[in-house]
């Protein structure tokens, strides 16, 4: 195998990729996200933005007070589209509110959740 | 790469500019790179500021969708000019574009839309555009995950095709810089001034003061900021469009579909993320805005859930793997603005392209520059003249915006 | 190869009184794999020698579980006909069948993995194979086919879809020490909250630091486990009577077997006590399988009832890294090697194939080792607060939440419409993770006591707010059409 030392593992962005994007002139979390595509597999930065942020620092690239991370992009956990669909549209369905449903008293609203049998 | 080649904060600028593009999206860059290849010494002094980072505006945040069908003869033969432009671009900026031709396969499953698309077929093999009309059966067989029980009829261009934005802005904007434009990047221009002589004092944030003897306003969502600074009114204003993409997943969908009753739409990337988007009515009862507003919504997720989950049954177990938006620059009559503002003839209007500013650029880039450096006209260009709204011209209406 | 020398062995045997040790059997590709009910697919599969869940996108090395925490996303495989299933997230069942991802088989001879030799120094894929555009084509095509992860869902088992709306006085995101403490602070001043947490009930009690002398605490009474917030969006701009500012809007999904749950919670506090992440540290080959993250090692083991088998080392710095390898050194069954630290300093590159074999030092000096735990100072789980444009600053370990300084009541950190914010514990500035976990549970509490002097001043309808949500849940909503695309126009213009 050869060699290679990664900074982002989804996308196999490695150190010697973010050097090409450092010399492009791109020193911001941002670009060397746009330029590299660190940081947009499935952690979206989770494992990486932290390595990267060192990374500019330790080299003089960025101060810690300038460093800001990319823009944090929803599902941070994973959901499925089926779920998605179950959720009504504000504008046309309105959320139930206190004021036009029957509130649910003392019942609690986790007593039916599902728990996995407890192993 | 070498340094800078992406343009950078430090550019320097010559105080007196014979042409100041004002954005470095992908609209502002292409007329740039046009101007500098084929035109070279035409125009003297160019450079583009760029508030931000290059592919921070639209031309970053779309979904990279070209296609040649459209409803109106000019946009279609337009379209099949800049997708010809596309097929060679790579080598020709040196930069993979990824570009692939999967074609869009349009679905309609009421009466009216069955009769848009027949229309449009009409219209496309006018032009010369191999747009075939397909029954339900055979849209299946093109995409077989699909749910065509209610599709009446659609329609499919195998020569219509996705992108990578991002590859493409850097490109045009390396390329430009090898010739000798500047590309200023992380400063924006505050103001623009009238010169007695006609063209512009330019006051940038970081305090420069140039001067201009034309500047284009390739602002996008941004424009309506600019002109309104110098009195411009055109009836453009800014609507946030949301859009997300999925896990990877391995190849499977070759075109990128569009459901005609819902806006929905859905390409597959290089990368495997399925990239989707659809038409939502702003919320009743918001007051429109002239500043650009990002920010993602729950409310587009499930909208688009649900649209997704009816066409492609089987999504219904995937996930999306994050969420974006970005400004659309709607026009009212579909149609863009190019051209002299009114007033203002030495300040040039690049904007007002909806949600198909991207796969236009190409051929607008092309176009703009010949007629900056030569006078050259185009069809296009007198019927998306910017003083059309003042003047009460009749407006002609492109119907297929999708979004 | 499930017949390699294990990795991990089970702690105590299989007793009807202890149910976890039960076996259960899973095919993984072509192998079948033993384990015990209590494992994770992660952990059953790390046990079996079995490290490599699929090959990266370009270069197409071999990857693995790293995190073991469902962050990284590395571990992706297909269950039962499901594509891109987190294997340390996912509980193993009798008879599931798993594949590995993005790779051809047999895996070693997939010809896919000459990319990684014939390109040893890199592919810069902005410029690579541009010209001819013919030779362009085909390049692209072949990366088409070696990006994406998973195969489309096949035979997939029916899952049904709920959604459930909550207004509620205080949510509190994330069921560590800082999040568990706070919540015992407002079950003790009988203030309505809710307290949810991605990860199930087993992994929550592993996360309970064992060299702590204070005594485990009962898992909070209003827990919604498996339960992920994947966003934060600012209320719709409905206007409910007394309220101008409208609540924020707490997605999460709760995931069962055959159920999966959407919930908008729509809180008037909200709290993040997310804790900290792994990061990863370069050095050459980190990607190797069969190294993980130190801290989602000990607590796999723990929740899986497992011990370490296998040589295994640690490395770090400094008290962090000595903690982690003294907890794992407690979770090693009696006959394995000690677990030893290596500083990152020393490390030249790591070695091996299809997992880690060995380190190799400066100097010339190899470490073998089956199992490289990295134990780098944790990263502040920042992403939900600042999809909501929340205060962060780089710490130098990660960006961490800053909080309002006095005389602002400790934690808070901003509001989004009418929800008040507040963080506790490793994901703020000024909490140190390596100080352990008792140090962000006494944070919690004290934020937690902050929010309730809030409350106890606050008009009566917010203070005596309860819990709501619908008694019946609405259906689905229907899918609306619009006017057709193209027909805006299609009539003349008024
Ligand atoms: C979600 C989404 C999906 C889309 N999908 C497609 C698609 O599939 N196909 C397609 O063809 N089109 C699509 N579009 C539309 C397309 O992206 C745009 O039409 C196109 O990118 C516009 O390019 P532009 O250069 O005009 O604008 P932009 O890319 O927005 O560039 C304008 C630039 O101007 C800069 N700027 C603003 N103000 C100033 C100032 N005062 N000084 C200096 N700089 C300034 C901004 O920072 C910005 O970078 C989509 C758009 C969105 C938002
Ligand atoms: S997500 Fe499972 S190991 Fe990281």
């Amino acid at each position: 195998m050869s060699e290679r030392t990664f900074v982002c593992r989804c996308e196999d962005v490695t150190v010697s990729e973010l050097e090409h994007a450092f010399a492009a002139g791109l020193t911001t979390i941002e670009e060397v996200k746009r330029y590299t595509g660190f940081g947009t597999g499935p952690c979206q930065g989770k494992e990486c933005m932290a390595a990267l942020a060192r990374e500019l620092v330790r080299r003089g690239l960025a101060t810690p007070a300038a460093l800001r991370p990319f823009t944090a992009r929803p599902p941070a956990e994973p959901v499925s589209f089926g779920a998605l669909a179950a959720a009504p549209d504000p504008y046309v369905d309105p959320l139930p509110s206190r004021l036009h449903a029957d509130p649910l008293g003392d019942a609690d609203p986790l007593a039916d959740a599902q728990e996995p049998p407890s192993t | 790469m070498s340094t800078a080649s992406l343009g950078s904060r430090d550019a320097k600028l010559p105080d007196e500019l014979d042409l100041l593009i004002i954005g470095g999206g992908v609209m502002g860059l292409s007329i740039a790179y046009n101007l500098a290849r084929n035109h070279p010494g035409a125009l003297g002094r160019v450079a583009v500021v760029e508030r931000s980072y290059l592919v921070s505006g639209a031309s970053g945040r779309n979904g990279g969708g070209l296609r040649m069908q459209w409803g109106d003869a000019g946009n279609v033969a337009l379209m099949r000019e800049s997708i010809e432009l596309c097929r060679h671009l790579a080598q020709e900026l040196g930069i993979n574009l990824w570009f692939r031709q999967g074609g869009y396969l349009f679905l309609a499953r009421t009466e009216s839309g069955e009769r848009r698309l027949h229309r449009n077929v009409a219209v496309h093999e006018q032009v010369g555009v191999p747009t075939r009309l397909l029954a339900a059966r055979e849209a299946l067989e093109l995409v077989p995950q699909l749910d065509v029980s209610e599709v009446r009829v659609a329609a499919y261009n195998p020569e219509d095709g996705v992108v990578f934005p991002w590859p493409f802005v850097w490109g045009y904007a390396a390329r430009a810089i090898a010739h000798g434009v500047a590309i200023r990047t992380h400063t924006s221009v505050d103001a623009l001034e009238p010169d007695a002589d006609g063209g512009y004092r330019v006051t940038l944030s970081t305090g420069e003061r140039l001067r201009a003897a034309r500047v284009i306003n390739a602002t996008g969502a941004w424009s309506v900021g600019i002109n309104r600074g110098l009195g411009i009114e055109l009836p453009n204003h800014p609507h946030r469009h949301e859009i997300l993409s999925s896990e990877p997943l391995k190849p499977f969908l070759d075109p990128l579909v569009v459901d005609l009753e819902t806006g929905l739409y859905f390409s597959q990337s290089t990368r495997g993320e399925i990239v989707t988007g659809i038409t939502l009515p702003d919320p009743p009862g918001l007051v429109a805005s002239h500043e650009v507003e990002l920010g993602s919504t729950l409310r587009f997720l499930s909208n688009v859930s649900r649209a997704l989950i009816r066409v492609m049954p089987i999504a219904r177990h995937l996930k999306p793997l994050r969420q974006w938006s970005g400004p659309y620059d709607i026009s009212p009559d579909g149609d863009a603005m190019v051209g002299p503002s009114p007033d203002h003839p030495q300040l040039i209007q690049v904007c007002g392209f909806t949600g198909h500013g991207f796969m236009m650029a190409p051929a607008v880039g092309r176009m703009v520059a010949r007629w900056l450096a030569t006078g050259e006209s185009h069809p296009m260009l007198e019927r998306w003249d910017p003083c059309r709204f003042r003047d009460g011209r009749q407006l002609r209406r492109e119907d297929m915006i999708i979004g | 190869m499930s017949r390699q020398r294990p990795l991990l062995v089970p702690a105590t045997p299989a007793t009807p009184e202890r149910p976890g040790g039960a076996a259960v059997h899973l095919r993984f590709d072509e192998a079948l794999i033993e384990a015990r009910a209590s494992d994770t697919l992660a952990t059953a599969m790390i046990a079996a020698g079995v490290l490599m869940t699929s090959r990266s996108p370009k270069y197409r090395r071999p990857r693995g579980p790293y995190c073991l925490s469902g962050d990284c996303g590395t571990c992706l495989v297909r269950v039962d006909g499901r594509p891109n299933v987190r294997a340390c997230m996912t509980p193993v069942r009798e008879g599931m069948r798993v594949s590995s991802q993005n790779s051809y088989r047999p895996k070693q001879l997939d010809p896919t993995q000459l990319v990684d030799s014939l390109f040893p120094g890199g592919i810069d894929h902005h410029h690579l194979m541009v010209r001819p555009r013919i030779v362009n084509q085909v390049m692209q095509e072949f990366a088409r086919n070696l990006t994406g992860f998973g195969e489309l869902p096949e035979g997939v088992d029916t899952c049904s879809y709920e959604y459930l709306a909550h207004e509620l006085p205080v949510l509190i995101i994330g069921a560590g020490p800082a999040g568990r403490a706070a919540a015992a602070e407002f079950e003790a001043a009988g203030i309505d909250h809710l307290i949810v947490d991605r990860l199930d009930r087993a992994q929550l009690a592993a996360n309970v630091d064992a060299t702590s002398p204070e005594p485990p605490p009962h898992p909070p009474a209003k827990l919604l486990a498996n339960t992920g917030v994947f966003g934060i969006y600012p209320g719709p701009h409905q206007v409910f009577p007394g309220r101008e500012r409208d609540l924020a809007l707490v997605a999460a999904s709760e995931h069962h077997a055959t159920v999966e749950r959407l919930h908008a919670f729509r809180p008037h506090h909200l709290m993040f006590c997310v804790g900290s992440r792994d990061p990863m540290l370069p050095f050459p080959n980190n990607d190797l399988p069969g190294i993980v993250s130190a801290r989602g090692l000990i607590r796999a083991l723990r929740r899986a009832d497992a011990r370490i088998a296998g040589p295994c080392l640690v490395v770090g710095e400094g008290p962090w890294a000595t903690a982690q390898r003294d907890a794992l050194d407690q979770l090693r069954a009696p006959h394995a090697a000690k677990v030893e630290l290596v500083s990152p300093t020393q490390i030249e590159r790591a070695i091996g194939g299809e997992r880690i074999e060995a380190l190799i030092c400066h100097g010339g000096g190899r470490r073998s080792c089956a199992l490289l735990a990295i134990a780098e100072p944790p990263a502040p789980a920042h992403e939900l607060a600042a999809q909501i444009g929340v205060a962060l600053r780089f710490d130098g370990g990660g960006f961490a939440i800053e909080r309002a300084p006095a005389p602002a009541p400790h934690g808070r950190c901003g509001e989004l419409g009418g929800t008040s914010l507040w963080a506790a514990g490793d994901v703020c500035v000024g909490v140190d993770p390596a100080s352990g976990q008792a140090a962000a549970a006494r944070d919690g509490a004290r934020v937690a006591r902050a929010l309730v002097d809030v409350l106890a001043a606050a008009p009566h309808e917010l203070r005596d707010a309860t819990h709501f949500a619908p008694a019946s849940p609405p259906q689905p909503p229907t899918l609306r059409e619009r006017p057709v695309v193209g027909d805006r126009f299609a009539e003349d213009p008024p």
